[in-house]
């Protein structure tokens, strides 16, 4: 029980740090995108919120996403990773992670497939974030603020069926809600 | 992988909704000819061309969102001069507004703009394109990048 419980952490763990520094891999093709449709962006923060969804589907808790998000707000502010948000920034990480984690809740009680609760929390997860970020930094409104809105959902939708398939993958080998995977 | 029918609904209204803005918002979006910044004063657009502006040299610091203390150095015009080389007039203003290609503004008062060597736009050799740096702010919050509109109210 204890093993399962250490191997969750440190799955949480490598998905909080996947989560933070794999938004710079794809930005620069996120730029290319975001930087064509003239809005702030809305991409990256898809793909890295895909390792949260990934964590809360594979090793479920309650409030995994809220605590996830949390630990990567403190990993950004003590590493100095603020971005525009400045102090704010935490607000950035921790309403997505909320918003996830209602949403896995939510599909849970609806019956909702695993795959479905990935892409939707993920998109939710996304369009929250975005409108954070235009809370604190960008201030759009109309029909920008759309674009860049349904952009964020849509890429989060788009990356939340990518990890669909990678927990499909994952699942046989780490399990931790069932003990399958988990041989200590 | 199997989805359920609501979700691929649901991705379907978001690849449709997404287009239909998307494609409403760039048709929409005011042509501007390279190399320039548009400039919207009294009810009239104003082009300035990068590329005849007499750009001088920047040096200052700027503290960025982490508080920490960033040299700036480079070729720019201060926002006034660019106004005023634009407009070819005096003008009037309460404030100006300062939009990049990507929608983010920042709004710069009339004393700043008045103040000299506060409000700069510093060229970015990469790409040739504005950045706005306004000396003096706590945070880089009004640092906008790839400046394409300059609205003077």
């Amino acid at each position: 029980m204890q093993g399962t419980k250490l191997r969750k952490m440190i799955f949480w763990a490598l998905c909080c740090g996947l989560g933070l520094f794999c938004k710079r891999l794809v930005s620069p093709i996120a730029n290319v995108v975001t930087g064509w449709l003239h809005i702030p962006g809305g991409i990256g923060t898809a793909f890295s919120l895909m390792f949260l969804a990934l964590a809360a589907s594979l090793a479920p808790h309650r409030f995994c996403c809220t605590r996830m998000a949390v630990v990567q707000s403190m990993l950004a502010l003590s590493i100095g990773m603020v971005g525009s948000m400045g102090v704010l920034s935490p607000l950035g990480y921790i309403i997505p992670g909320l918003i996830m984690d209602g949403l896995f809740a939510l599909g849970g009680r609806l019956g909702l497939s695993q795959a479905d609760r990935l892409a939707l929390s993920n998109a939710a997860g996304s369009a929250a974030a975005a409108l954070t970020a235009n809370a604190i930094v960008f201030h759009l409104w109309g029909l920008i603020l759309l674009v860049y809105i349904c952009v964020a959902a849509l890429s989060g939708m788009l990356f939340g069926m990518l990890g669909g398939i990678l927990a499909e993958k994952l699942r046989p080998v780490i399990n931790y809600s069932s003990g399958k995977g988990d041989k200590t | 992988m199997k989805m359920s029918k609501i979700t691929k609904l649901i991705l379907a209204a978001l690849v449709l909704i997404t287009a239909a803005a998307a494609a409403l918002y760039l048709a929409g979006r005011e042509p501007i000819p390279e190399n320039s910044v548009a400039v919207n004063y009294d009810g009239e657009t104003h082009y300035a061309d990068l590329e005849g502006i007499r750009l001088t040299e920047i040096h200052g610091e700027r503290i960025n969102g982490k508080g920490e203390v960033k040299p700036v150095d480079g070729m720019g015009i201060s926002l006034n001069g660019l106004l005023t080389w634009t407009l070819s007039e005096s003008f009037a203003c309460e404030a100006v507004i300062v939009t990049a290609s990507d929608g983010v503004s920042a709004e710069i008062t009339a004393a700043e703009l008045a103040e000299e060597g506060k409000v700069v736009l510093l060229l970015d050799e990469e790409d040739g394109s504005l950045q706005l740096i306004v000396f003096g702010d706590p945070n880089s919050k009004r640092s906008v990048k790839q400046v394409e509109t300059i609205t003077v109210r």
